[in-house]
C-alpha cells in the first residue's frame, strides 16, 4: 500500500510554477528521501501532501485518503523553519501538539514525557522554552512532531540547523521509527543524509521529478568508473568507453581511469581480464555519491549545494 | 478538545501571562482608588478660626451675624441634598431643605431658623429618612469665629496686631469645636472711616475670596448706611434701604431632572462603551503580538499542520473574546464591589447609573453590541497580524487603524454626554465599525427599538462579510514571508 500519492500535481503560484505535474508513490514502511535544490519544490509539495496548500492540479492521496487534518494523529510533520511558543514549557509544547492532533489529554502527556525522557530532556521538561538552549529545543519540536506515534512522519530539511550531535539523534530516531513500521518521507539538499538513511529517492528540480528508485538505481544512472594498474592499454577490454592514464609506469605498471559503457558492469570487466589473462595490480571500483547522481542528473545549476553533513 | 477552543485556551494563558494583562486588570480598581483619593484630597479644607478685632465697636456684631447667614444657608443647601438623595422631600413639604435645592434667601434662612434649625431638621430627618440611609450631618463649618486669643495684640494698632498674629497663622488654637488654625484675622482700627484709614485683614495665605468678600460687604452696608444717615435720610427710608433687596428668582434643574438624568444615565453605557473600546485595543495588541511572534518565531506551518487556518483564525477569535470578557468581568466586579461597598462619589455615581440598565431589552442590547463590536475590530488586528512578519511592520497598520477606531469614538463620548439624540452618535449608530460604540453609549438615553435592530442587523451582515474577507486574507497570508505587495495585493488576496 502506498501512504502517500500524488497524481499530476502542479501548485502554482500566480505566474510561477513551482510543483509541475508532479507523480510519485511512497510506499508504506522505510525511508523516502525527497532531493532537490532550493527551490526545487520539495517543501511546496509536502505542504501540499498536509493540506497546508492546495494543487492548482493533480491529486493527492495521504494514507488512502484526500489530505486533511482528520487523521492528523497518523501524520507527523517536522517544518523546515522552527519556532516554539517561547512562553511555554517544553512538556506544555509538546503536549499542545498533540492535543491539536486530537489526543486525550492523559494521552498526550504520558506520550509526551516519554519522547522528552528519550531525547534526554526530563529535567528540562518544565523549562520555558526561552529557557532552552537551542538544541534542546530543537528536540522538544522533534518530540513535538512524533507525539502521536504517527503511522506517516514527513520530515522537511530536518537536519538543516542541527549541530552534529542533534543531527545524529535525529538520524537514530528517523532509523528507530522505519524499523517500528513506521514511514519516514524527508526533503533534504543534503545527499549525504539521503545516502546514509534512505531506501528509496525521488529527485525534484524545477518542480518536476528527474528520478525515482533506490539508491543502486540512482547510481545506475551514472557510467562505472573504475582505476585499474596494469601492465597493458585496457583500451579494447569489452564494455570500455575511455581510459586515461593517471600517471607514467612504474616498473611496467600504470594507473588508469576507467569508465564503462551507460549500464556496464565492473564484474564483467574483470571476468574478461581474467579470461585474457590480462595482467591487473589493482582493480577499485568507484562507487559514485548521490551528489553526482545529482549532477549528471539535473547538471550543475540545479545541484544542491555542496554541504557538509555529519 | 476542539482545536478551536485549544487555540483559544493557549493564547489566552499567554496573554494572562503577561504583566501588561495584569497591569491593565487593575486599571479600574486604580481609577476607584485614585478617585477616592481625590475625593479626600479634594475635601475642603478644615475650617479655620477667625479673629475679628473691632476696634470701633460697631461692626462686630454685623460680621457675626454675616458669618452665621452664611452658615446656615450652607447647613441648608446640604439638607436640601440630602432630602433629595434619599426621597425624604416630598415628606417634608413644609420645611425650607424639603423644597428641594436653591439659592436659599434671608427669608429662607430666617424660616429655618424659626422652624429650629439644624436640631429641629435632623429630628425630622431621624423621622422620615428611610432604612439604610446614614444620618444628616452638616457640613463641617468653614469659618469658625473666636475671641483674640491671648498674647494678640489688639489695642496697639494694626501693626502690632499683625506683629502678634502671623508668627500664630501656623498654630492650632482652641475653638468651640476643636483645636484649629486661625485662617484670617480682622482688624478694624478705632478712626475706621476717616478718610485714609482702613481696616486690614491678614490671611494665612490661603485664598478665602467669599469669607473676605462676607466682611468687606458688612463694612460696606454700614459705611453707606452711616454716609445716608449723613446725608439726612431719615430712619425709616435707611431700614427700607438696607432691606432692599433685587427680585431674583434662580432656577436650576431639580434633582433627578432632565440633564442630570440623561448624564447618570448615559453614565454606564458610555463607561461600558469605552471599557469596550480599551479592553479591544489592548488585547488585539496582545493577540497581535501572539500572531507576529508565530510568524516570526517560524511557528505557523508546524501549527497549521494540525489546525485548518480556519481553527487558527476562529481559535484566536475566541481567545481574544475570552480575554476581553475576563478583564471587563473583572471591571465590572471592580466596580460593583465599589459601588456596594464603598461610601463615596464612585457608589454615588454608579448606584443610580445602573437604573439605566435594569430593562431586558437594553441589557440585551448592550450585551450584543459589546460582543458584536468585540468581533468586528479584533478581527481586524488579526488581519494585521497575518500580513505583518513584524511589530515594526504591524505598526504601519496598526497606527491609522487605532486612529480610525478611537477618534470617532472621543466625539461620540462628547456628543452623547450634550445630547445622545444628536446627529452624530446617529449617524454613527449606522456605520458598523462605530455602532457597537455610539449604541452601547446612546443606550441609556433611550433609542428607538427600529434604530436599534436596524442598526444591529448591519452590524451583524457587516460581521459576516468582513470574517469572510478577512478568512481569505488570513488563509493567503499566513505563510507569506517578506513584501506584503501593498494594499492593492491585500485586497486581492481578501478577494480570492
Amino acid at each position: 500500500m502506498a501512504v502517500l500519492v500524488l497524481d499530476r500535481v502542479t501548485k502554482r503560484f500566480d505566474a510561477f510554477t513551482a510543483v509541475d505535474d508532479l507523480s510519485f508513490q511512497v510506499p508504506e514502511g522505510g525511508i523516502f528521501g525527497f532531493l532537490g535544490a532550493n527551490g526545487a519544490g520539495k517543501t511546496t509539495t509536502l505542504r501540499m501532501a498536509l493540506d497546508i496548500l492546495r494543487p492548482t492540479s493533480g491529486t493527492i492521496e495521504v494514507l488512502g485518503r484526500a489530505p486533511d487534518r482528520r487523521g492528523g494523529g497518523d501524520v507527523g510533520f517536522l517544518p523546515e523553519e522552527r519556532g516554539l511558543y517561547r512562553q511555554m514549557t517544553a512538556l506544555e509544547t509538546v503536549i499542545y501538539f498533540g492535543r491539536l492532533k486530537g489526543m486525550t489529554a492523559g494521552d498526550a502527556e504520558a506520550s509526551a514525557r516519554a519522547l522528552l525522557d528519550r531525547f534526554g530532556l526530563s529535567a528540562a521538561a518544565e523549562r520555558k522554552v526561552e529557557q532552552l538552549s537551542k538544541g534542546m529545543a530543537q528536540k522538544a519540536q522533534i518530540a513535538a512532531a512524533l507525539v502521536t506515534s504517527p503511522r506517516l512522519i514527513i520530515l522537511d530539511e530536518p537536519f538543516s540547523g542541527l549541530d552534529p550531535v542533534n543531527q545524529a539523534v535525529l538520524e537514530e530516531v528517523v532509523l528507530e521509527r522505519a524499523r517500528e513500521g513506521a514511514t519516514v518521507v524527508f526533503s533534504t539538499h543534503v545527499m549525504q543524509h539521503a545516502e546514509r538513511l534512505c531506501d528509496r529517492l525521488l529527485l525534484l528540480a524545477r518542480g518536476r521529478k528527474v528520478f525515482q528508485g533506490d539508491q543502486d538505481e540512482a547510481r545506475a544512472q551514472l557510467p562505472t568508473r573504475l582505476t585499474l594498474a596494469a601492465r597493458a592499454d585496457p583500451h579494447g577490454l569489452p564494455g570500455v568507453k575511455s581510459a586515461e592514464a593517471l600517471a607514467a609506469p612504474r616498473d611496467g605498471w600504470t594507473d588508469w581511469a576507467i569508465t564503462l559503457d551507460p549500464g556496464g558492469d565492473a564484474g564483467a570487466l574483470l571476468e574478461a581480464c581474467t579470461a585474457r589473462g590480462f595482467a591487473l595490480r589493482r582493480f577499485d571500483i568507484h562507487r559514485a555519491s548521490l551528489h553526482e547522481v545529482f549532477l549528471h542528473l539535473v547538471g550543475d545549476a540545479d545541484a544542491p549545494k555542496a554541504e557538509v553533513a555529519a | 478538545m476542539n482545536a478551536k477552543l485549544l487555540v483559544a485556551l493557549r493564547e489566552m494563558r499567554q496573554i494572562f501571562a503577561t504583566r501588561s494583562f495584569w497591569l491593565t486588570l487593575l486599571l479600574v480598581p486604580a481609577a476607584i482608588a485614585i478617585s477616592q483619593i481625590s475625593v479626600r484630597l479634594l475635601q475642603p479644607p478644615p475650617g479655620s478660626a477667625v479673629v475679628v478685632v473691632d476696634r470701633t465697636g460697631r461692626f462686630q456684631g454685623a460680621i457675626q451675624q454675616r458669618f452665621d447667614f452664611d452658615r446656615d444657608q450652607e447647613v441648608l443647601s446640604a439638607l436640601a441634598d440630602y432630602a433629595g438623595k434619599w426621597k425624604i422631600a416630598p415628606n417634608a413639604p413644609g420645611a425650607v431643605w424639603g423644597q428641594g435645592p436653591r439659592l436659599f434667601t434671608a427669608a429662607d434662612v430666617a424660616a429655618f431658623r424659626a422652624a429650629g434649625g439644624l436640631a429641629a431638621a435632623q429630628a425630622e430627618i431621624a423621622r422620615l429618612k428611610p432604612a439604610g440611609a446614614p444620618d444628616f450631618r452638616p457640613p463641617k463649618a468653614g469659618v469658625i469665629p473666636i475671641a483674640p486669643p491671648a498674647g494678640l495684640v489688639t489695642d496697639k494698632g494694626p501693626d502690632a496686631f499683625a506683629a502678634s498674629l502671623t508668627p500664630r497663622l501656623k498654630d492650632n488654637v482652641a475653638t468651640p469645636v476643636g483645636p484649629r488654625k486661625i485662617g484670617l484675622g480682622v482688624y478694624i482700627p478705632a478712626d475706621y472711616g476717616a478718610p485714609g484709614v482702613e481696616a486690614r485683614l491678614f490671611t494665612d495665605g490661603t485664598s478665602r475670596p467669599q469669607l473676605i468678600d462676607s466682611v468687606r460687604q458688612e463694612l460696606t452696608a454700614i459705611a453707606r448706611a452711616d454716609a445716608l444717615k449723613a446725608s439726612g435720610v431719615d430712619l425709616a427710608t435707611l431700614a427700607r434701604i438696607q432691606g432692599l433687596r433685587a427680585s431674583i428668582s434662580v432656577k436650576a434643574p431639580p434633582e433627578g431632572g432632565v440633564r442630570e438624568r440623561m448624564m447618570l444615565h448615559s453614565a454606564l453605557p458610555l463607561a461600558l462603551a469605552y471599557l469596550l473600546l480599551l479592553s479591544i485595543l489592548m488585547s488585539g495588541s496582545w493577540m497581535l503580538q501572539g500572531l507576529v511572534e508565530e510568524r516570526s518565531n517560524k511557528l505557523l506551518e508546524a501549527v497549521l499542520a494540525c489546525v485548518t487556518p480556519d481553527d487558527l483564525l476562529f481559535g484566536k477569535l475566541i481567545g481574544i473574546v475570552g480575554v476581553g470578557f475576563v478583564m471587563i468581568g473583572a471591571w465590572i466586579g471592580f466596580a460593583l464591589a465599589a459601588a456596594f461597598s464603598v461610601q463615596g462619589v464612585v457608589a454615588d455615581f454608579l448606584r443610580p447609573a445602573l437604573a439605566s440598565v435594569s430593562s431586558p431589552g437594553i441589557v440585551a442590547a448592550l450585551v450584543y453590541y459589546f460582543l458584536a463590536g468585540y468581533l468586528a475590530i479584533s478581527v481586524m488586528f488579526l488581519a494585521v497580524g497575518a500580513v505583518s512578519d513584524s511589530m515594526r511592520d504591524a505598526q504601519a497598520y496598526l497606527s491609522p487603524l487605532i486612529i480610525l477606531i478611537t477618534i470617532p469614538f472621543v466625539l461620540i463620548a462628547q456628543s452623547v454626554l450634550l445630547n445622545p439624540d444628536g446627529a452624530l452618535p446617529r449617524v454613527l449608530s449606522w456605520i458598523p465599525i462605530y455602532a457597537p460604540f455610539a449604541m452601547m453609549a446612546r443606550l441609556g438615553g433611550g433609542v428607538p427599538a427600529w434604530e436599534i435592530v436596524g442598526s444591529g442587523v448591519l452590524l451583524g451582515a457587516f460581521i459576516v462579510v468582513e470574517f469572510v474577507l478577512i478568512s481569505r486574507l488570513f488563509r493567503s497570508s499566513l505563510l507569506q514571508t517578506g513584501q506584503t505587495g501593498g494594499i492593492r495585493a491585500l485586497l486581492r488576496r481578501a478577494r480570492t
